[in-house]
This record gives C-alpha cells, structure tokens and sequence, in this order.
C-alpha cells in the first residue's frame, strides 16, 4: 500500500529551475514503452525491416569509396579508406540519427503533450534509445567483422568505445533537445534540420581525416562535435596513437552543449501544451 | 478530513496576440522589423481568475460552464499539463486524466500493443497492465481482434478499447473531460455505470467537465459554475444546472452585419412558453424569438427570415416573415426614431 505522502503533489506556477532526475527515473518504464513503440512502428509494413539499418552506411560506404578511395589514401597512416570511412559513418549514423529523431520527437508526440502530463525528457531520451539500438546492431556487427577480418584490438580498445559513445551521445543529446524545444515554436527547424545533418556530415572526419582539409581552420574544426569521440572511435579501431587535447577539447565542447540544451529544454518545457 | 484536491487563488493568463500570434516562424519575425527585439506585442487573457475550492475523497465533482469559461484549462492545470501563472494547488493521490480517449493510440500497432503504450502513458506501470489485461480486453470486447493493426477497427472499436484501457486507472483522483460525447449509447451506458462504480463504490475522486448535463447530473452530486474564467456557484448539481440553465444570455447585441442599415436588428432574446431566457428546448416546445429592431424611417416595410443550422454551419431550413408555410409571426414592431 502507498502512503499519502508518496502522492502529495503541489502544483505551483513554474519560478525556478531544475532538473528533476529523481522524477525521470520514476518514469523510466514509459521510456522503455516510447523506444519500443517507435521500434515497433518503424518496421511495420517492411519486407526487409532491421536489414535497413545496414543500407544506408553501406551505400554511402559504397559512394565515397568509390569517389574519394585514390585521392585520401596516401593521407591516411592508420587505416585503409574503405574501413575508415566504414568505422566513421557506423558513429556517424548514431550522432545524426540522434539529433534529428530527438529534434522531430517533440512535435510528432505533440498530440500526447498536450493531453497528458509526464517529464517530458522522456520523449527525446526516448528517441534517442531508438537511434541507439540500431547503433547497437551496426556497431557489433562492426566489431564482429573486425574480429574476424581485419583485427585491430587493442586492450584499450572497448574502453575507447565507450568513451565514443559517451561523447557522441552528450552532444547529440545536447543538441538534440536544443531543437526539439525550439521545433515546437519554430517550425523552422524542421527545414533547417536536413541542412544542418549535411553540414556536419560534410565538416567532420568522417569522410575525410583532420590533416585533409585546410588547416588555416583548425581550430574551428577542433570544436566539431563529432571530432573527439570520432578520434576516440578510430582509434579502438586501429594502432592510432591517442590525441588527449582532441579528447579533452570533445569532452568540454560536448559538455557545454548538453548543458546548453538540457536547459533551454527544461525551462520552456512547462508551456510545450500551450504551444504545440 | 483533508481535502484531496484544495486549489487556492488560482489563475492562468495566456498572452493572446492581436491577430497573429498562432503560429511563430523566423520569417514573421524577420519580415516586419518592429518584432526583431521583445516578444510579439500581445495582451492578457484571464482564462481563470482567482479559483478557489476544495474537493474531499470521495466526491464526484462536474464542472459547468459554456464555451471559454475556462472548464478545459482549469481541467489542464489540474493534470499539470499546463502550469497556472499564480496560485497553487494540493493534491492528495495519484491522479489520471483523461482528457481524450485514446491519447497516443497508433494506427500502425496491434490493439494488443496499443494497450500496453496507452497504459503505459496514462501511468499504469507495465505490471499493472499485465494484470488487468485480460479485464480490459473483456470490458472492450474486442478480444477477436486483439493482434490486428489499429487502422483496421472500425472508429467505434478503437473507442471501447480507449475507453476500457482508461476505464482500469487506478488513480485516487479521475480528471475525465467531455469523453463520453462519442461512441454507441449502449456502450455510453456502461462507461457510465463503470465511472459510477469508480467514484461511489470505490471511494474515488472524479472531476467531470461535459457539456452534457444529463451525464453531470447523474453521475456527479456537486458542481461548479464556472463563468468567464471565474467560480460562480459550487453547490448541489441539481440547483448548479438550474442556474446555469438560467444564467445563459442569450440576448447579445449583433456584432456581424451587413447591409445597407435603413433597419437593424438591435438585439435579440430566446424564451421559452413562459417568457424565460434559455438555451434548453424539449421536444414539443415552443420556441420564442424576440427581436429588437431598429429602423431609420417610419413605417418601413420589413420581413424577417431565421436560419436554422447545424453545428458544421449548414443551413437545415428557414422561416421568413414573407413565408405562408413557416409560423413566423410578427407580434408588433418596435420602431425607433434616430
């Protein structure tokens, strides 16, 4: 039986803010049943359905290989360009898949806002979920294949995973609820947001290594969001030596934007209903 | 005893722009440079001023009032939709709302999934779900159809699921707005009957916001009137729905007019057989039109019509002055000199 004090709710105009992650964490069932709703959603009515989450980096492999294969790989020491680009567009697809779903999250659930309260954390968390599970599928069988053909691990390198994803995930968080607050009144950012996925596609390394492009933009590159958990990334994959200020400078820079987006969402997330 | 929902000095402002405002985009912004700086200009809109009641454990409670008397919003804040801009409120138990049937239903999934995620979203926990599942299915009967996608039910089938997914909430405080409207009366019956057994035998708090008033009659024992944004009544529904029935002006001044203005109507009344402001007709009844008319010259020839429609504005018929079929008949005319 539950105590009155367990449900004593005090409902009072919105003066401060806070995060409150102890009321997410009672609702970390619902973030479940959003992933697995989407999931369930997304190949319905699919003949192939999960094989999907292969065909999209494999084409693009197939593009840019075939295109920049000649051109790149004298620049590249660590890595044939095949497998570079392959490693690179498996986080890639993670860090954008992330950002546009979580961006799209709030106004495709506007209809469930505006008729039922929850903390609504939930619906970009949860979008994020979707994109990590298909992460998950693409990033073992990634790990699986390197095993079997082509093997460069190394000790650190699972750590090194980890820390990728982290990074990745702080700023596609970050940015991810940036927008979906901002989608909610700006329906702009629908129409920006394709824009946006292809610039910071084509500004990474992913595609191409740091030492490629113009180094007159160095500086501006190293604050890529993408930059230091893709180095960290490339390096579970291969003997590349380590770069710290590449990490650390990624860690800061992802941190900021995970607190700059944590909090413009939570601060307007109170009048998502009268707006939707 | 304490009361379960106690809501004190309550108001919600909404800033309405002038004409605008409903959708934002970067290009309005940038398009007129006056609204580059500052929010848009707006005004404020009272849609609740200064609420206060209590409601104790056990009450079944409607709320009362026309179009924009700010039912809904009051309803809104309660399920922390939406804060409210001063004030507060306590409450005292799990609530749910049900401000819709079916909130978050997805055409694409199986009536089986559908009430898993509805559940879900509603705030039952997944065990819950599984143990009244079979409860639910039985109360929807739809239970033949429990794996087929969603699109293929016929409209009245998603509505039994919905409602018998809401109708297994557990909560100690039930906020249900203008729900039942839809569906089968026979199904209508037994949503009834289930509310009934929620909130008489089982100890429950039910808030209910309808337009129904056969329905708050029923089911509820006290009501609020609420007018304008503002608590006009709380007491016994049976004297509520009196003077709301009552309250209801329905002779305005006419806003909308064209014309050349030789003669204007002022202002119109709706009466009953006994000379009563209402908006509630019986079968068999008489309906009364009473008009006020204004005429620039004297003895002016006029004839009057009256369309009569429905709520998607079409014309059903009309009566004119002119017309031998309709029963329009013009007792006296007023006339006013300038």
């Amino acid at each position: 039986m539950v105590s009155e004090k367990d449900h004593y709710i005090e409902i009072k105009p919105i003066t401060h803010f806070s995060l409150n992650i102890r009321e997410l964490w009672q609702n970390r069932e619902l973030i479940y049943f959003f992933v697995w709703r989407d999931l369930k959603v997304k190949y319905k009515q699919t003949v192939i359905g999960v094989l999907w989450v292969f065909i999209q980096p494999l084409t693009l492999l197939a593009v840019f290989y075939f295109a920049l294969s000649k051109s790149i790989q004298p620049n590249l020491h660590w890595m044939n360009y095949g497998y570079f680009v392959l490693t690179g567009l498996v986080l890639w697809q993670l860090f954008s898949v992330s950002i546009s779903q979580a961006a799209e999250s709030m106004v495709s659930n506007a209809n469930i806002i505006k008729k039922i309260y929850f903390p609504r954390l939930v619906i970009p968390i949860a979008a994020i979920g979707n994109a990590l599970v298909d992460f998950t599928i693409m990033s073992v069988s990634l790990i699986i294949g390197t095993l079997i053909f082509n093997n460069h691990f190394h000790v650190f390198s699972f750590l090194y995973i980890l820390g990728a994803i982290i990074l990745t995930l702080l700023a596609a968080f970050g940015i991810g609820c940036l927008l979906a607050a901002m989608n909610l009144k700006f329906r702009d950012v629908r129409y920006a947001l394709p824009f946006l996925i292809q610039l910071l596609l084509f500004s990474s390394t992913v595609l191409y290594p740091l030492d490629f492009q113009d180094a007159s933009l160095n500086l501006l590159k190293s604050l890529h969001p993408l930059n230091g958990a893709m180095h960290l990334w490339r390096c579970a994959f291969s003997n590349e030596p380590i770069d710290f200020v590449t990490i650390f400078l990624g860690f800061v820079n992802n941190s900021i934007l995970f607190l700059i987006g944590i909090y413009y969402f939570r601060k307007t997330e109170a009048f998502f209903a009268d707006i939707a | 005893m304490k009361p379960i929902i106690a809501v004190r000095d309550l108001s919600k402002v909404y800033q309405i722009g002038s004409k605008e405002e409903r959708y934002y985009s970067l290009r309005d912004r940038l398009s007129s440079p006056s609204k580059w700086f500052g929010s848009p200009k707006t005004e404020p809109f009272y849609a609740l001023k200064d609420i206060n009641f209590d409601i104790y454990p056990g009450e079944t409670v409607g709320i009362i009032g026309r179009n924009g008397a700010g039912k809904s919003t009051l309803l809104k804040i309660l399920s922390r939709i939406t804060p409210p801009t001063t004030g507060s409120i306590k409450l005292r138990g799990r609530v749910a709302s049900l401000l819709e049937v079916g909130t978050g239903f997805h055409p694409e999934l199986t009536g089986r999934e559908n009430v898993y995620f509805n559940g879900a979203i509603l705030g039952l926990k997944k065990h819950e779900i599984q143990k009244k599942f079979d409860e639910i299915i039985d109360f929807s009967g739809v239970e033949t159809f429990l794996d087929t996608p969603l699109k293929k039910y016929s409209s009245g089938m998603q509505l039994r699921l919905a409602f018998a997914v809401a109708a297994h909430l557990d909560p100690e405080i039930l906020l249900v707005d203008e729900v039942l409207s839809v569906g089968d009366a026979e199904f209508q019956k037994k949503c009834l009957g289930k509310m009934e057994s929620v909130s008489k035998g089982e100890g429950r708090t039910v808030v209910v916001v309808s337009h129904d008033l056969g329905m708050i009659e029923k089911i509820t024992n006290n009501s609020i009137l609420l007018t304008g944004g503002e608590i006009i009544d709380f007491k016994n529904t049976n004297l509520i729905i009196k003077k709301y029935k009552n309250s209801i002006i329905n002779s305005e001044l006419i806003s909308k007019r064209f014309g050349n203005k030789k003669i204007q109507i002022i202002k119109y009344k709706i009466l009953n057989e006994s000379n009563i402001l209402t908006n509630y007709f019986y079968m068999g009844d008489d309906i009364h039109i009473n008009f006020q008319i204004f005429s620039k010259e004297l003895n002016s020839d006029f004839e009057l019509a009256i369309n009569f429609k429905n709520e998607k504005d079409e014309i059903i018929t009309h009566i004119t002055s002119f017309d031998s079929i309709g029963k329009l008949k013009l007792i006296g005319k007023t006339l006013l000199l300038n």
